[in-house]
């Protein structure tokens, strides 16, 4: 009799045990590792960015932060996997500037809005490459000559419809040139672009100056503006487009982390202070600026209307060039 | 002379050699289990190698990243599950031989040629890097059309016991490559409006359905019953090396140099490189009836191919910046972490960190040896395993393996599907390697014609406008019209007799 | 179970025939000539041609449409392909409710004694495998395999 009671209670005592764990998680966030989900390639800037920002993460929360890839789709596949995960602060993601393109091409229903914001934690402004040996000394004289001979210069540096298709189409549609004076050649990304130019390939690529810092060091191609407020503290030669031509004209791709919609407060609070620690750190303003990325933050609220003004500038874009569904 | 003698300094540090160690061990793990590739155990790097100094960091990704590549090998020799598409080239070929008791003796020679190649890929690397990168440079969407277009082209050679048939598998493997979002219009294709599918077949998962699955189900249809696969024991790996060095050295060489001539070129890189290389092997061979059925000839060539064309992509990654391949796409990032920006000025300015990094690629190829060896002794045991057993434990490998490439079960669908189709052309005679080369090339077959044909403004002459574009140009089609000439020929003088297949076989192999 | 060449070729015809008809909907990039519907149409024509050399050679060898040898010639054979057919996709339904260790033990133990391995080892087998990949891949390699039911134990 005694001996079932104790093998009852020991039964009793070995469940609760097991369960506890599972109870108390409700209480001390995080309590197992946090996956955080990148849409594009091994390899990449962004995945880099994501991979030093998910170690310092870690220190931070005392949790394993495991960098997961979900790539294809010009980033839609990845997008749709951070938007559909449980809000539950466990699964984050490293959302990209296409998250304001591709609903307007009409690929996927998502929008910044299916997503908690968390922080902004980078951003970098595209700028306008041409060959070294090109015959342009400026902005202008490179627009004059887009003027002259529409259609004889194309350009290149993502796929068609990406960030720096919107770039050039943006700035030339904001000095009254046709967009389609300058025929977009698609391309996996900007390396390939640069080296298209270099070959001879196209005339200009208007990617952001970090993918293109090698061949600028290297004097293989040139920068004649960069689409910013402010020059490049790292090559300030170049000038602004404001500077450079009068207009200001300001386009970049940015990077932040953002949850899936539905975070609760408590957790969302907890993890942009975690971040706001992170990119405070020496080891991520020093990764950032080694690899040439631009920083730039903003948190909460303020990184959800950041994403909402994005949207609406590269929507304005979209339906100019035509591009827009 | 002392900017050498400051590299061995940096180089011989117990912690430079313990992390080299380490890298090795966890590259040939992570090389070795297909569904994950030498990309994902460098990604895997990155966040560890944040806290090294520059020589050890750079030095565990060159190691981790050629001790994969070569583990490739073993998964394909032993069960033929090709590790990374490059080594897809010969998978078939070398599991023939392990059927025949030689599997030793394949991957043998896979390791020797593997280290031979990286050493040569290396050496190009030291003394001609800057010259090399310019011509690397010369390359626009023309030029890559014309190789995307010859790669194929070779595929066609490979299944030429059957061309009708080889050609159907390639072309099955470019229909694959036009599902999804990622062609240069950019618009969806094939996708049914499927989040998933739009973002395209992933061919790892593909490959590991093609390759691996469809063998698990032919194995399980027969109940598995023991094979008899008994191994010959060459013992001593070195023993043999001499002989085979001797053999093969012309082979050897030609895939070296071939491999280091399309490594350099970015986005090439080793696939096409590996399957260039054994069909130039089987072409040129005094006995090319003996391909496919088990013969070392055309592993070495490829072998000697994959391993240079790697030490090649560094070239225009540490010249311009511009990656080769994936794996070097992630340690130029890596180099800028500490400091080592890529351009010419890195030759000039810090000479003693680049001699330290070409230390490390010597390294890494030759410890590659003993780790490789050891690897392979224990990978063996394997084949001890009874099918009964070991069918499903490689059944469970390939679904985390097909789950891995993208943490996500729409991958295990597609290696299911892919298995199955794979057992089904296999069952009639229909060659897979072909569609796995035709998954790998569609995507840069159509996306350089494109891209050229927006160049041109549509014009045809444009694909040989350019000079080396010229020559591709014409190289590809005199190796099309001479095959189309010399089956012509068969086919007049074997009218009166026997059947088609006949003809056809002996047309493609003159 | 091989087919007859003819059988083969008529398949393919049909599905290149679909593929090109569908490449017709694809729209062209706005300003130029070559789209979307290029590539495909090629891939389509190609296999078009290869389906009617096919169909020619198979009506010339002529014999059975089906051609049963080896395994194909007992019923168990079929039985067996479809039973891990259906493993692989109770995993794909499976795995995230049930969670990896009791799915992949699941699927491992009914191939083991699907091939006649004893119960015994087949159990511990399947075991051992489902948590040693759990364990390298799920911690050393950052793959995320979920735990389903198991969620509390994780380690």
């Amino acid at each position: 009799m005694i001996c079932r009671r104790l093998m009852c209670s020991l039964a009793i005592g070995a469940v609760a045990a097991v369960f506890m764990p599972a109870a108390a998680a409700l209480a001390d966030y995080p309590d197992r590792p946090i996956t955080l989900i990148v849409p594009w390639g091994a390899g990449g800037g962004t995945d880099s960015t994501a991979r030093i920002i998910g170690s310092l993460l870690q220190k931070e929360l005392g949790q394993p932060v495991n960098v997961v890839n979900r790539t294809g789709g010009s980033g839609v596949v990845g997008h749709s996997a951070i938007a559909e995960a449980d809000p539950d602060g466990y699964t984050l993601g490293i959302a990209t500037v296409e998250i304001g393109m591709m609903h307007w091409q009409g690929l996927t229903e998502l929008t910044y809005a299916d997503y908690t914001p968390l922080t902004l934690m980078n951003e970098d402004p595209g700028a306008v490459q041409v060959s070294a040996d090109a015959p342009w000394k400026d902005l202008p004289a490179l627009i004059d000559d887009i003027k002259a001979n529409p259609g004889k210069y194309k350009a290149s540096g993502t796929g068609q419809g990406g960030i720096w298709h919107l770039a050039i189409a943006g700035l030339l549609s904001k000095l009254d040139v046709d967009p389609s004076s300058v025929p977009w050649v698609p391309s996996n990304g900007a390396a390939p672009g640069l080296q298209d130019l270099v070959a001879g390939g196209v005339s200009i690529v208007p990617c952001s100056i970090p993918e293109a810092r090698s061949l600028l060091s290297a004097g293989r191609v040139k920068s004649l503006a960069v689409m910013s407020e402010e020059r490049n503290a790292a090559f300030p030669d170049i000038p602004t487009t404001k500077e450079a031509i009068g207009v200001s004209w300001t386009l970049g791709a940015w990077r932040g982390i953002v949850a899936p919609k539905g975070l609760p407060d408590a957790e969302s609070e907890m993890l942009i202070a975690a971040l706001k620690k992170v990119y405070d750190s020496e080891e991520y303003k020093s990764f950032m600026s080694k690899q040439g990325f631009g920083v730039r933050w903003a948190s909460g609220a303020e990184f959800g209307n950041f994403m909402k003004a994005s949207d609406e500038t590269l929507g304005e874009v979209m339906k100019q060039v035509g591009l827009a569904k | 002379m002392s900017a050498i003698e400051a590299a061995f300094g940096l180089i011989l540090h117990w912690n430079v050699l313990v992390t080299i160690i380490a890298a090795a061990i966890f590259g040939l793990f992570v090389g070795a289990i297909p569904g994950l590739t030498a990309t994902m155990a460098i990604a895997l790097l990155v966040p560890v190698t944040f806290f090294m100094d520059p020589v050890p960091a750079v030095g565990a990704m060159v190691t981790c990243s050629a001790m994969a590549i070569f583990a490739g090998d073993i998964p394909g020799t032993l069960l033929r599950i090709p590790g990374t598409p490059a080594s897809a080239a010969y998978a078939d070929e070398a599991f023939r031989m392990t059927q025949k008791g030689e599997a030793e003796r394949a991957l043998g020679a896979n390791l020797l040629f593997s280290a031979i190649g990286g050493l040569f890929g290396t050496i190009v690397l030291m003394f001609s890097a800057p010259w090399l990168a310019e011509i690397a440079l010369k390359f626009s969407s023309f030029e890559y059309f014309w190789m995307a277009l010859l790669g194929l082209t070779c595929a066609a050679f490979i299944g030429a016991s059957a061309p009708v048939k080889g050609l159907v598998s390639l072309l099955i493997g470019l229909f694959v490559a036009t599902i999804g979002l990622n062609n240069p219009a950019g618009v969806p294709r094939f996708s049914f409006g499927n989040t998933n599918l739009m973002g395209g077949i992933d061919f790892i998962s593909a490959m590991i359905g093609l390759f691996a699955v469809s063998e698990v189900l032919r194995t399980v249809a027969g109940g598995a019953r023991p094979a008899p696969m008994v191994q010959a024991s060459i013992g001593n790996l070195f023993k043999g090396w001499g002989r085979l060095f001797k053999t093969y050295w012309r082979q050897q060489l030609r895939g070296n140099i071939l491999g280091t001539a399309i490594g350099v070129l970015p986005g090439a890189g080793a696939d096409i490189a590996a399957w260039v290389a054994y069909a130039i092997s089987r072409r040129f061979s005094k006995t090319p009836e003996k391909f496919g059925k088990g013969h070392l000839e055309g592993i070495v060539e490829s072998t000697s191919a994959n391993n240079s064309a790697l030490a090649g992509a560094w070239v225009p990654a540490l010249v311009f910046g511009i990656p080769g391949d994936s794996i070097t796409a992630v340690v130029i990032g890596v180099l800028y972490v500490k400091g080592l920006n890529p351009g010419p000025t890195l030759f000039l300015n810090d000479p003693q960190m680049i001699y330290a990094v070409f230390l490390v690629f010597i390294l890494a190829n030759l410890i590659m040896i003993p780790f490789g060896w050891g690897a392979i002794k224990l990978a063996k045991q394997i084949l001890r395993v009874p099918s009964k057993v070991l069918m499903p434990v490689i059944l469970a490998f390939c679904i985390v393996g097909a789950f891995a490439t993208n943490n996500t079960v729409f991958n295990v669908s597609v290696m299911l599907v892919f298995g199955v189709l794979g057992f089904i052309m296999e069952e009639n005679d229909v060659p897979i390697a072909p569609c796995i080369l035709g998954i790998v090339l569609g995507p840069m077959l159509e996306q350089n014609f494109v891209t050229s044909m927006i160049k041109a403004d549509g014009s045809f002459l444009g694909f040989f406008e350019r000079p080396i574009a010229a020559s591709l140009g014409v190289v590809t089609l005199l190796i099309w019209g001479s095959s189309f000439l010399s089956y012509l020929i068969a086919r007049k003088r074997g009218a009166h007799g026997s059947d088609s297949r006949a003809i056809s076989h002996d047309a493609t192999n003159p | 179970m091989r087919f007859n060449d003819a059988v083969l070729g008529a398949v393919l015809l049909a599905f290149s025939i679909t593929v090109g008809l569908w490449a017709r909907i694809f729209p062209a990039i706005p300003g130029q000539e070559y789209g979307a519907a290029v590539f495909p149409t090629v891939v389509a024509v190609a296999l078009g041609i290869c389906a009617l050399l096919l169909i020619m050679s198979g009506l010339r060898q002529g014999g059975g449409v089906l051609l049963f040898e080896g395994w194909a010639r007992e019923p168990g054979g079929y039985l067996r392909i479809a039973c891990t057919i259906a493993l692989v996709i109770f995993y794909i339904l499976a795995a995230k409710p049930l969670g990896f260790i009791p799915t992949m033990t699941i699927i491992l133990l009914f191939t083991l004694r699907m091939l006649k391995t004893g119960w015994l080892p087949a159990i511990a087998i399947a075991l051992v495998t489902a948590v040693v990949l759990q364990w390298s891949f799920g911690n050393l390699l950052q793959v995320p395999l979920p735990w389903g039911i198991l969620s509390a134990w994780r380690f």
